[in-house]
C-alpha cells in the first residue's frame, strides 16, 4: 500500500454517490427506468395452500380480460426448472406440488401492473391436499424432516465436562425469523435482444446468479444474458438468491412473447412468496465453575428452512461458528438442523445465522450470571478469548486481535457511563417500587466477534474493470451492488487515491455482468473488503503503465514519478492526469485494465467444520437502557452507546451510517417485527399495517455510535479498513438483554423467560410467567 | 361546466379523460412519468409514495398518501412532488441537507421524507423532537436508522415559501368512462344522488375505503362529502364541540388537544400525518371496526352523532352506533353529519391509552378510555369506561362501570378486575393473543387506578426519560 503518496479521499467522510440524485428524486430504480412502449407487465399467481398435489389450473376466466397476453406455468420452460444458489432444487414455478401458502405456481403476462394482478386473482388452482403440513421445528426433527443432513461442530467432550461440573443450566431459546422489508420490493425487467441475448435489469446484490438463473431456466449459454443493476432500494441479504427467482420468470415470459416484460411484486405477494430471515430454536445444556467459567457447551440448533434450501446451510453455518461469539469454548458441541417445513423458504439476511448464534450464547451468559447473581460482565470475562483462556475457537481458527475485545468494551463503558448508570438505575427500580408503580429499568451490556468472509472459500473472489479515457476522465466497474450501503463511494475513494484525482472524477457504472464477469454476491459484509480490492489493482495495473510512460516523458527513472493532487510529478516537473492520460494513449499503451482478487489465508473443511474460515474478525461492544410498563409489557429504549471496530476506516460517515442502520434494523428483530402465521401456514403479516419495523420513535432517545480510533486491520485489507454491513445489527442483543434485566429487576427471582422478538406481550409473558 | 383539473407542480394538468377511480400515485408515476415519488406498500403505512395537497378549504400544503388517494377525490386540488421541490442543480434545502448528512442510504424511502418535513416545516420551522418524531411517524426508513434524518430536521435552515393555496376549484362531477364521481355542495343534493344512483357510495379521506377496494377499484361510483360547507365546519360550545363529518383528524387536533388530551394523543399515534390529513372521525367510527381507535374514547365521553337522512336531523349515541363486526344501524344512503362530543366537567377525569406493538402508526391490540367523577375522600362517584380490541364491536359494560362505583382507588380493587375478566372473551390473531388482550385490559384498570391516586406521575414508557 506505500505506493500511495498522497490520500485525498480515502479514511474521509464523503457523501454517498448518489445522495442529491436520491433526495431530489431522481435517482432511477428499475421500475423508473423508461421502459420501451411495448413493455409487458406481469403478476406471479401464488400458492393458496401449504402443501398438495396441483391437479387443475383454470386459466379461462383471466385470459378472457382484455389485453391479458398470456399465462404460464412450469411446463412453457425451455431449460430447466431449478434455482437455488446452493443446492439447485427450487422451483421458479411449481411443477406437480406446491409446498407453501404463497409459492408461485404460474405468472400472467398481461399490458399493465394492474391488469395482471386482476388477472392473477381470477386463475383458478384446484390443489388436493393429500399431505400433513409441518410447521413445527420440534416436529420436523422428530419425523426427520430437514433440508439437508444434520450439521456437527465437536471440539472435546462436552458430556463429560458438563456432568462433571459445579453448576448446570438448560434451557431454550425462541428466535423469531425477520422480513427484509426493503423499500423497493423486488422487481425486474427484461428485454430480449438480437441472436436469442438477453438482458435483464433486476434489483439484485447477485447480478452473477440472476445470469446464471436465467441462462439455466432458458437453456441458453451464460454468455448470451447481461444481468444489470445501477442501484437496489435495500437489498439486506433479501436480493441474495430470492432476486433470481423473481428475474427468471420475468427472463421466461420476455422470452415467450419476444417483449420486454417487468415483473414488479406487490408488497403483499413479496411477503408472501419471498424468504426471510430464519427463525430458530436454541436448546441448551451449558456446566460451568461457581466463578462463571463455562466448562462444557451443547446446543442443538433448530432453523426453520422451509420447503427448500435456499441459503439454509451457510446460515445455519454461520450460525454454528458464531455460538462462540467472545468465549473460548473448549469442549463443546453443536448441531444444526435445517427444517424442512411447509413455509417458504427462508434466505440470507443481515448477519446470516450469526444473529441467531451469538443472542443464543449471550443469553446463555446472562442466564449463569443471574443463577450465580454475578454481574454478567465478570461472566464475560472469565470466558472471554485470551491468552489465559484460550484463542482457539470450536472451528480451529485462532483468534488473534482478543485484545480488541477488551479495548471496545473499556471504550463503551467509559462513554456510557456505564458505572454511574447501573447505580441511578437501582435507585430508580426502587423508587418505582415504593410507588407502586409499574415501571422498571433494565441495563445490559454485549460484545460482538463475527468472522469476515464467505464460509465457502470459493465465494471470496472478486472483479474490477477501470478504464481510463483520453480527458482524463476514469471509469470504475466492479462486482459489487449498490443497496444504499455506500459501497460505490467507498471503491471509488480507493480508485481516486491510486491515481491522486478527485473522487468526482471517478464515473460509477451500473453493475453489469458484461463488463465484469463471475462475481460473488455483494453479501457477508464484504463489498467494500473485495471489490475496493479488486478496483485497487485494476487501477494499481493502470498506474504503473502510467508511471512507465511518464518515466519515458520524462527522462527519469519509474521510481522518481510520483502521481499527486492531479499531477504526475518528478523532480521539478509535472504534467496533468489528463495530458499523461493523452500521451499514454498516443504512446499506445493500454489505459484499461481488470482487476482481481481473492482473500488470502482462508480455508473450510465444511464436513468437518472445521477450518479458517475467517480472514479476520470485527469486533464491537453496546451498552443499552430500556423502561418496561410492567402491567402492559411497552418498552421505550432510553439509552444506546456503541463502539464498534471498522479498522481504519475508509468513510467514516457512510460506516456510521451502516452502523445505526444495522442496530435499528437489530432492535426491529429483537422488539416489534413478528411475522404471524395463521394455523393453515398463511402468513398473516404481508404488509406495514400488520408487520412493524421500527419508526423513527423507536430509535433509542440517547444513540451514541463511535468508532474505534486507532485500530487498523492486523490482516492487510484494503486500507486496512474492516468490514461493517452486518456486525453491528448483533450489537442490539444489548437492548434484548436489557429488557431481560428489566424483567428480571421486577421479578427478582432471577427466571427471565423471554422469546424474542420482545413484543410488549411476550414482555407481559416473562413478567407473569 | 369547468373541466376536472390538478395543479401538479404549479402547473394546471386536465385529468377528465381519465378514470377517477385512478390511484393518484399511478396518475403522478405513469401518466406524468414524474418518477421520484415511490410505491413502497401501496396500504399508506411507509409513506414513499407521499406528495404534499392543498387542503379542501385552502391554506397550507399537507402531506399526504397518494397511494391511498383516488385522482376522483383531489380534483380542484393543488399537489406538489419531490419534483416540485428542486433537483439536483436547485435543490431545496430539504432535500440538500438530507444529501449532506448521509440521510439517504438506499434512497428509496428519501423522496417520502423529503415530502413530510417539508409539509412539517411549513407548518412549524422549529419543530420539537417529538414534533419530527409525529411529522415522521408516516414515513419508513430501513437502512438509515434514522437518526442523520432526525438530525437534519433539527439543523435545517428552512427556506421554502409556500404562497397559502386556494380553496379547491369545484365541478358538478367528475364523469370518467368507466365510474363517476360526484361533488354535491349540499346534504340533500348528496342524499339525492345517493338515493336515485345505484352503486354509489360516500367518501371522504378515503383512507380506510380505498383500501378495502382495491381489487374492484376501477368501476366504483362515489359521492364526495369533503366539499359540502357544512361538513366542514368546527363548532366549540361551552359544553359540547361539534365536529364536522368532514373535517380532516389534523383539523381536529388542536380542540381536542385542549380538551380531551389523552384523545389527541391517541389520534396522533393511531394516523400518521399523512393520513390525518385525509381522514375523518366519521369515518373511522363509519367502518366500525372493533380496533378502530376513536370509538372508545368518543363513547367514554358520551358523544353522539347527527345524521342527515331526507331533509331530517336524527341523533345517535356512539354506543348504539355499531350493530356487529363491522356494521352500523346507518341506513345507507343516511349521512354522518356530525360528532358531537360532550367536554368533560371539571369534576370529571378523562383517560384513554392504547397498547400496540409499535408505538407510532399501529393499530391497537387493546385500547381503553375513561371518564371518572370523582367524590369526596377520594371515592369514585362515576365511571364510562369502554375499550377497543376485546370484542366484535366496541366494548362497554355497565357491570364492569358499576364495579367502580363507591370505591377508593387504593382500596383492593380484585373485584373489578374479576368482573371486567369475567365478562370479556377477546380473540387471538396478529396483533395479540386472547389471554394477552385480557391481560392488557386487567393492567390498563390497574394503570387508570394508579393513575386516579397519582395523577402528576408520568406512567407511559414512552413519557421516561433517561435521567429520572
Amino acid at each position: 500500500m506505500n505506493e500511495i503518496s498522497n490520500l485525498n479521499s480515502v479514511g474521509k467522510s464523503i457523501n454517498h454517490d448518489s445522495a442529491l440524485r436520491q433526495t431530489t428524486g431522481e435517482a432511477k430504480y428499475i421500475d423508473d427506468i423508461l421502459t420501451p412502449k411495448n413493455t409487458y407487465h406481469l403478476a406471479l399467481v401464488l400458492s393458496p395452500s401449504p402443501c398438495g398435489k396441483i391437479t387443475k389450473i383454470n386459466k379461462d376466466k383471466a385470459l378472457s380480460l382484455k389485453g391479458v397476453e398470456e399465462i404460464l406455468t412450469y411446463k412453457d420452460i425451455p431449460g430447466e426448472n431449478k434455482i437455488g444458489p446452493i443446492i439447485h432444487n427450487e422451483p421458479a414455478l411449481a411443477e406437480n406440488r406446491v409446498a407453501y401458502v404463497g409459492q408461485p405456481i404460474a405468472v400472467v403476462i398481461a399490458k399493465t401492473h394492474d391488469l395482471a394482478q386482476q388477472a392473477s386473482k381470477l386463475v383458478n388452482v384446484e390443489i388436493v391436499d393429500d399431505d400433513e403440513p409441518i410447521y413445527d421445528l420440534r416436529k420436523s426433527v422428530k419425523v426427520n424432516s430437514l433440508v439437508m443432513p444434520k450439521m456437527e461442530l465437536v471440539k472435546g467432550n462436552s458430556k463429560e465436562k458438563i456432568k462433571n461440573s459445579e453448576c448446570y443450566l438448560e434451557g431454550e431459546i425462541n428466535i423469531g425469523g425477520q422480513d427484509h422489508f426493503y423499500l423497493e420490493g423486488q422487481i425486474a425487467l427484461a428485454i430480449p435482444d438480437e441472436e436469442k441475448q438477453m438482458t435483464i435489469w433486476s434489483s439484485t446484490q447477485h447480478p452473477t446468479e440472476v445470469q446464471h438463473c436465467v441462462s439455466n431456466i432458458l437453456g441458453i449459454p451464460q454468455s448470451k444474458v447481461t444481468s444489470k443493476v445501477r442501484r437496489l432500494g435495500g437489498g439486506f441479504g433479501g436480493k441474495e438468491s430470492q432476486a433470481s427467482i423473481i428475474a427468471s420468470i420475468t427472463a421466461l415470459c420476455s422470452w415467450i412473447i419476444q417483449k420486454p416484460t417487468k415483473l414488479r411484486l406487490t408488497r403483499k405477494d413479496d411477503m408472501l412468496a419471498t424468504g426471510k430471515r430464519h427463525d430458530f430454536i436454541s436448546i441448551y445444556k451449558v456446566g460451568f465453575k461457581r466463578n462463571g467459567k463455562i466448562e462444557g457447551l451443547e446446543v442443538d440448533l433448530l432453523s426453520r428452512a422451509g420447503n427448500v434450501a435456499d441459503l439454509s446451510g451457510p446460515v445455519m453455518t454461520r450460525a454454528m461458528t458464531h455460538i462462540d461469539n467472545c468465549y473460548s469454548l473448549k469442549d463443546v458441541t453443536i448441531n444444526g438442523y435445517c427444517c424442512k417445513t411447509n413455509t417458504v423458504s427462508n434466505t440470507a439476511f443481515r448477519g446470516f445465522g450469526g444473529p441467531q448464534g451469538i443472542i443464543t450464547i449471550e443469553t446463555i451468559i446472562d442466564e449463569i450470571s443471574r443463577k450465580l447473581s454475578k454481574p454478567i460482565d465478570e461472566i464475560r470475562l472469565m470466558n472471554v478469548y485470551s491468552t489465559r483462556n484460550g484463542l482457539k475457537t470450536p472451528y480451529q481458527q485462532t483468534v488473534l486481535d482478543s485484545n480488541r475485545y477488551t479495548e471496545v468494551m473499556n471504550e463503551v463503558f467509559k462513554i456510557s457511563e456505564y458505572s454511574k448508570r447501573k447505580n441511578k438505575i437501582k435507585l430508580y427500580n426502587e423508587k418505582q417500587e415504593l410507588k407502586g408503580s409499574p415501571l422498571r429499568k433494565g441495563l445490559s451490556t454485549t460484545a460482538i466477534k463475527f468472522g469476515i468472509s464467505f464460509n465457502k472459500t470459493e465465494l471470496n473472489q472478486a472483479g474490477a474493470l477501470v478504464h481510463v479515457y483520453t480527458d482524463g476522465s476514469i471509469r470504475l466497474g466492479h462486482g459489487g451492488t449498490e443497496m444504499g450501503q455506500g459501497l460505490f463511494i467507498k471503491v471509488a475513494q480507493v480508485v481516486a487515491d491510486v491515481f491522486s484525482v478527485p473522487v468526482g472524477n471517478i464515473e460509477l457504472a451500473s453493475t453489469t455482468t458484461s463488463e465484469v464477469p463471475n462475481t460473488s454476491a455483494t453479501a457477508a459484509s464484504s463489498g467494500s473488503d473485495i471489490n475496493g480490492m479488486a478496483a485497487y489493482d485494476a487501477a494499481i495495473k493502470i498506474k504503473k503503465r502510467m508511471t512507465r510512460v511518464a518515466s519515458e516523458y520524462f527522462n527519469v527513472p519509474v521510481e522518481e514519478v510520483y502521481f499527486q493532487d492531479e499531477l504526475i510529478k518528478c523532480r521539478n516537473k509535472s504534467i496533468t492526469f489528463s495530458e499523461l492520460a493523452e500521451i499514454t494513449w498516443s504512446k499506445r499503451v493500454s489505459l484499461s485494465s481488470t482487476g482481481f482478487y481473492k482473500t488470502p489465508k482462508i480455508n473450510w473443511n465444511q464436513s468437518t467444520m472445521k477450518g479458517k474460515p475467517f480472514f479476520y474478525f470485527t469486533w464491537g461492544a453496546s451498552i443499552s437502557e430500556v423502561v418496561i410498563d410492567t402491567l402492559t409489557g411497552e418498552c421505550n429504549i432510553l439509552q444506546s452507546d456503541i463502539v464498534q471496530d471498522c479498522g481504519s476506516s475508509l468513510n467514516p460517515s457512510i460506516d456510521i451510517g451502516q452502523i445505526e442502520g444495522a442496530f435499528i434494523q437489530g432492535i426491529g428483530w429483537l422488539t416489534c417485527e413478528e411475522l404471524y402465521w395463521n394455523s393453515s401456514g398463511k402468513l398473516m403479516t404481508t404488509g406495514p399495517s400488520t408487520y412493524k419495523i421500527p419508526g423513527s420513535r423507536d430509535v433509542p432517545n440517547i444513540l451514541n455510535v463511535k468508532l474505534l480510533e486507532n485500530s487498523p486491520n492486523i490482516e492487510k485489507t484494503i486500507f486496512r479498513s474492516k468490514a461493517v454491513g452486518e456486525p453491528p445489527l448483533m450489537l442490539a442483543i444489548s437492548c434484548w438483554l436489557a429488557i431481560r434485566d428489566a424483567i428480571s429487576n421486577y421479578r427478582q427471582d432471577g427466571i427471565v423467560n423471554l422469546n424474542s422478538p420482545a413484543t410488549p406481550e411476550e414482555i407481559l409473558k416473562a413478567i407473569n410467567y | 361546466m369547468n373541466n376536472n383539473c390538478i395543479v401538479l407542480n404549479n402547473k394546471k394538468i386536465d385529468i377528465s379523460k381519465s378514470n377517477p377511480n385512478t390511484i393518484v400515485l399511478d396518475w403522478i408515476r405513469l401518466d406524468r412519468e414524474l418518477k421520484g415519488t415511490k410505491e413502497g406498500c401501496a396500504e399508506g403505512d411507509c409513506g414513499a409514495c407521499s406528495v404534499l395537497i392543498s387542503p379542501v378549504s385552502g391554506g397550507k400544503f399537507k402531506p399526504a398518501n397518494s397511494c391511498l388517494l383516488k385522482l376522483g377525490q383531489v380534483s380542484g386540488s393543488e399537489i406538489v412532488t419531490v419534483e416540485g421541490l428542486g433537483n439536483q442543480k436547485n435543490p431545496s434545502s430539504v432535500q440538500k441537507i438530507l444529501a449532506n448528512l448521509g440521510a439517504s442510504q438506499c434512497g428509496f424511502c428519501t423522496p417520502g421524507f423529503v415530502i413530510a418535513i417539508t409539509g412539517l416545516l411549513c407548518e412549524n420551522n422549529k419543530p420539537t423532537e417529538d414534533e419530527i418524531h409525529d411529522a415522521l411517524a408516516g414515513n419508513l426508513c430501513r437502512c438509515t436508522g434514522y437518526r442523520p434524518i432526525m438530525d437534519s430536521v433539527k439543523n435545517i435552515k428552512f427556506k421554502h415559501n409556500f404562497r397559502e393555496c386556494k380553496k379547491w376549484d369545484n365541478t358538478d362531477k367528475f364523469q370518467g368512462k368507466q365510474a363517476v364521481f360526484y361533488y354535491p355542495k349540499t346534504l340533500q343534493e348528496a342524499y339525492n344522488i345517493s338515493l336515485s344512483h345505484e352503486n354509489v357510495k360516500y367518501l371522504s379521506g378515503g383512507t380506510d375505503l380505498n383500501l378495502q377496494s382495491q381489487d374492484t377499484k376501477k368501476k366504483l361510483n362515489y359521492i364526495l362529502l369533503n366539499r359540502i360547507p357544512e361538513l366542514l365546519r368546527i363548532d366549540e360550545g361551552n359544553n359540547e364541540i361539534q365536529i364536522g363529518s368532514s373535517v380532516t383528524l389534523e383539523e381536529t387536533l388542536p380542540l381536542f388537544e385542549k380538551y380531551f388530551s389523552p384523545f389527541a394523543e391517541i389520534l396522533r399515534r393511531f394516523g400518521s400525518s399523512q393520513i390525518r390529513s385525509q381522514a375523518t372521525i366519521a369515518g373511522n367510527l363509519c367502518t366500525a371496526s372493533p380496533i378502530g381507535d376513536a370509538a372508545p374514547s368518543l363513547m367514554a365521553l358520551g358523544s353522539s352523532i347527527e345524521i342527515f337522512s331526507n331533509n331530517q336531523k336524527k341523533y345517535l349515541a356512539i354506543e348504539d352506533l355499531f350493530s356487529d363486526y363491522r356494521k352500523t344501524v346507518l341506513n345507507p344512503n343516511d349521512i354522518v353529519t356530525s360528532i358531537n362530543i360532550p367536554i368533560p366537567p371539571n369534576d370529571k377525569k378523562f383517560y384513554a391509552w392504547k397498547v400496540s406493538k409499535r408505538y407510532d402508526q399501529d393499530i391497537s391490540t387493546v385500547s381503553m378510555a375513561a371518564l371518572i367523577g370523582m367524590g369526596e375522600n377520594n371515592i369514585i362517584q362515576s365511571c364510562r369506561i369502554c375499550f377497543g380490541g376485546l370484542s366484535a364491536t366496541t366494548f362497554r359494560s355497565k357491570e364492569i362501570e358499576n364495579s367502580f362505583i363507591g370505591i377508593k382507588p387504593d382500596q383492593d380493587h380484585t373485584k373489578i378486575l374479576e368482573i371486567t375478566e369475567k365478562s370479556i372473551k377477546p380473540l387471538s390473531d396478529l396483533r395479540g393473543s386472547a389471554d394477552y388482550r385480557i391481560n392488557l385490559a386487567l393492567g390498563l384498570i390497574k394503570r387508570l387506578l394508579f393513575k386516579l391516586l397519582n395523577n402528576d406521575i408520568a406512567i407511559e414508557v414512552m413519557k421516561v426519560k433517561i435521567d429520572e
